[in-house]
């Protein structure tokens, strides 16, 4: 699954469900944001529910290098319900660092 | 998904039953602790997991369940029948609904309502109760004080895959007090292109400080503790030694009452360490006394931990386990093959494999065969609820005796008994047991009793189904099956032919019929599933004492250990459990005999059969034949064949149909040679013996 695009293509946007159901679509997405050049950035701000795949998924992929050296980083802020998830799953100073 | 919502019904009807049975146990125990809390913990997993498999009804009500299930923890209400018929409606229900999968539907949510009312007015709980929920209630009516714990949970790869989702478990647990998460991701997580999105990749160490117990925060994990790794320490103390004891000294220092100099100082006293450091003013004596609780406190937690320890089980599929016997019952019937061939090639050093395969073979197959072994009395505590429910229904008092419930069965063997033994108590409930003004008419307590009986006799087991009732009526019977054309008016027969009658299909003596029993459906169903089983039924009566159905029962259906015997060109199996010994039986001996078949056996004389007679077997007898002395229930007798080959393990192939009615013999097997082997039912060839021609039994 190829993420959605902000208008000017710099940004991937994630959907509102970052769940085990699409697990493996995201995975694919993100591996394309990583290998993409042109995208520095992820665009959180429509997910409203993620479940602790979708929070591994995320801290795995923003971890990773991606291609050309280029640092890629969130953008926007994660839903409420979402948030929350984050919170408790112990990975919320992780993702702290996400934001660059 | 579909495979792990299976293993959710599978340990939810599991967990249904062991409810079921506590129920039970907690009527007639009341005051049991034990008890509630299996009851409790059985209904919190039971609304857990069926969250997590999207069947929010039963959740909803398990939930309100539960909360009154904790009101009974807190010892709110005590338990009466009335609440205990309420809750085993409860289980019923939940039990309909999971077995429908049909998760929400007005009718089923409106008995939910209906159920949940009726058990808060029995348990005399207001609405206002309705308030907390459990985690709730650890904050608001425990008045214990707040412990730290460290919580490390690491779930299985797959939780996900099997519906559980740990971000509920978190706030569950976070719900319970203070809470620090420190997640750690596994080195997976940093190869993020071969990383398995599916799969969990985070284990956890959780810091709480909370009012609830150990097992509380167990109950948290409860539905996905089988599979993870969960260790609960409270903070600020190491795993206690073997003494259950951190030594006060080093509970002082953790709690920074004073260094651990100082406590070296005083160790070099041989005075209390306590007493020293209170001279020395190193610490107060209240220090001393909250070092000392704090020690008692651990000693407690060990032996609370003690008590939760649990065994560790694997769950494996029924049909993988029938699989496996399958396989080892080829490898048997390989086996004999390869030690034939090594016989017949004399061979020294294919002999010494050959017996060295025997004797894994044979390990193999009994650790096979003990897997699927259960003891019977799992079975024995359903029926209780049956009594149960039967006798309120009746109006009867009855009450269930069980004997022998740690005999163990063959699980497939179980599994088709249940039917049966269903038809049975039924039977004994409603036509056996006398109504409680008769009984007192009688002399006999008002209460009634049924009696599973179950033991191994030889390479059978018998399952005894025993009412202290009225007992069967011969005339009556005798005078139906007259009426229906089965038996003529002037038929000479025994009391166990009359009481076999009742086994024809539609035979019923009752005047009426009930709700129970009485339709002259039953005993039928009885007969034909037993001898699928390859087993046979028995009936005992005497009139106003009892009624005893006895299903004499085989062992296994699959791998027997049997005696190898031939006659003439024939090979034979007995099953070797019941052989007593091997004695010759000579042309003198032949001679001698007289027309009851009898030879003198150490002292007695003992009555055989010969089989070359029973089977029309032809050619010459060998100058010296063997009686193999069989032993079942005490009872001596033999059989009479020309040459004992020896031990042999027996796959038990069924004959079929068409063979199935053969006489005295109860499967086939094959030989290493590939030729076929009869395997006798030993008791049968006799009794059928003796019928034929009269001359014993």
């Amino acid at each position: 699954m190829t993420l959605p695009r902000s208008a000017d293509k710099s940004t991937a946007v994630l959907p509102t469900e970052c769940v085990i159901e699409n697990a493996q679509s995201l995975k694919a997405g993100l591996l394309e944001v990583l290998d993409d050049e042109t995208i520095t950035g992820v665009d959180v701000s429509r997910v409203e529910r993620i479940d602790l795949s979708g929070i591994q998924i995320l801290a795995a992929a923003m971890t990773t290098e991606p291609k050309g050296g280029r640092i890629v980083g969130f953008r926007g802020s994660f839903g409420k319900s979402a948030s929350e998830s984050i919170a408790l799953s112990g990975y919320e100073s992780r993702f702290a660092d996400f934001w660059r | 998904m579909d495979q792990f919502k299976e293993t959710f019904r599978v340990e939810a009807f599991e967990l249904l039953e062991g409810l079921e049975h506590d129920l039970m146990a907690l009527e007639s125990d009341s005051g049991n602790k034990t008890l509630v809390d299996s009851i409790f913990r059985a209904m919190h997993t039971i609304k857990g997991s069926s969250s997590m498999f999207g069947m929010q009804s039963v959740s909803r009500f398990a939930h309100e369940l539960e909360m009154v299930l904790d009101a009974l923890r807190e010892a709110r209400f005590e338990v009466g029948k009335g609440f205990i018929n309420v809750l085993l409606s409860c289980r019923d229900h939940i039990h309909s609904i999971i077995t429908d999968d049909v998760d929400s539907s007005e009718e089923a949510d409106a008995v939910s309502d209906e159920l949940t009312r009726l058990l808060r007015n029995e348990a005399g709980l207001s609405a206002a109760d309705r308030q907390a929920s459990p985690a709730n209630n650890v904050k608001s009516n425990r008045n214990r004080s707040k412990t730290t714990y460290q919580i490390n949970f690491t779930p299985s790869e797959e939780v996900f895959l099997q519906g559980s989702r740990p971000l509920l478990l978190i706030r569950e647990l976070s719900d319970m007090g203070e809470m620090t998460v420190v997640a750690q991701s596994t080195p997976e997580m940093e190869r993020f292109a071969d990383m398995n999105p599916e799969h969990c990749h985070t284990s956890w160490v959780f810091f709480l400080t909370t009012e609830a117990s150990v097992n509380d925060i167990r109950d948290v994990f409860i539905f996905v503790e089988n599979d993870s790794t969960l260790d609960i320490k409270v903070l600020d103390a190491e795993e206690p030694d073997e003494e259950s004891q951190m030594p006060i000294g080093e509970i002082l220092v953790r709690q920074g009452v004073v260094s651990a100099d100082e406590v070296q100082e005083g160790l070099h006293e041989q005075k209390a360490l306590g007493s020293i450091l209170v001279e020395k003013q190193s610490a107060t004596e209240r220090d001393i006394e909250t070092a000392v609780n704090a020690q008692n406190h651990l000693k407690q937690l060990k032996a609370s931990r003690a008590a939760t320890s649990q065994t560790s089980n694997i769950r494996v599929d029924a049909r993988r386990l029938d699989d496996l016997v399958t396989l080892v019952g080829e490898l048997v019937t390989v086996q004999a093959r390869l030690s034939q061939i090594a016989v017949d090639a004399s061979d020294e050093g294919v002999l010494d494999v050959s017996e060295e395969l025997e004797r894994l073979v044979i390990d193999i197959r009994e650790n096979a065969m003990s897997i699927r072994m259960l003891p019977i009395g799992t079975t024995f505590s359903r029926y209780k609820r049956l009594i149960r429910d039967l006798s309120t229904e009746l109006n009867k008092d009855v009450t269930l005796l069980t004997i022998g419930g740690e005999t163990e069965i063959d699980k497939t063997v179980i599994d088709k008994l249940s039917d049966p033994m269903v038809h049975l108590i039924r039977n004994a409930l409603d036509h056996g047991i006398e109504d409680p003004e008769v009984r007192r008419s009688k002399g006999k307590p008002i209460q009634g009793t049924i009696t599973l009986t179950a033991e191994h006799v030889g390479a059978s087991v018998h399952v005894i189904i025993e009412d202290d009732g009225g007992g069967l009526n011969k005339d009556a019977i005798r005078e139906k099956a007259v009426a229906r054309g089965l038996i003529s008016e002037s038929a000479v027969l025994s009391d166990e032919e009359i009481y076999q009658l009742i086994m024809h299909p539609g035979f019923s003596t009752a005047t009426t019929v009930t709700s129970v029993s009485g339709r002259g459906v039953g005993m039928d169903v009885v007969q034909k599933q037993i001898t699928d089983l390859g087993g046979t039924v028995h009936i005992e009566s005497e009139p106003d004492l009892y009624t005893r159905i006895v299903l004499e029962l085989p062992l296994t259906l699959a791998i027997i250990e049997g005696m190898l015997v031939e006659a003439g060109e024939e090979k034979f199996i007995l099953p070797l459990s019941t052989v007593e010994s091997c004695v010759e039986f000579t042309h003198e001996d032949r001679e001698r005999k007289t027309n009851g078949r009898v030879i003198r056996y150490r002292d007695s004389l003992l009555p055989y059969v010969r089989i070359r007679d029973t089977y029309d077997i032809p050619g010459d007898l060998p100058e010296i034949e063997q009686i193999v002395v069989l032993n079942i229930k005490n009872q001596q007798f033999g059989i009479t064949v020309d040459t004992v080959v020896g031990s042999h393990q027996t796959v038990i192939k069924n004959l079929g149909q068409i063979y199935n009615q053969a006489q005295g013999v109860t499967g086939a097997t094959i030989l290493g040679d590939g030729s076929i082997a009869l395997i006798l039912d030993p008791m049968k060839l006799i009794q059928q013996s003796g019928q034929d021609d009269g001359s014993y039994l």
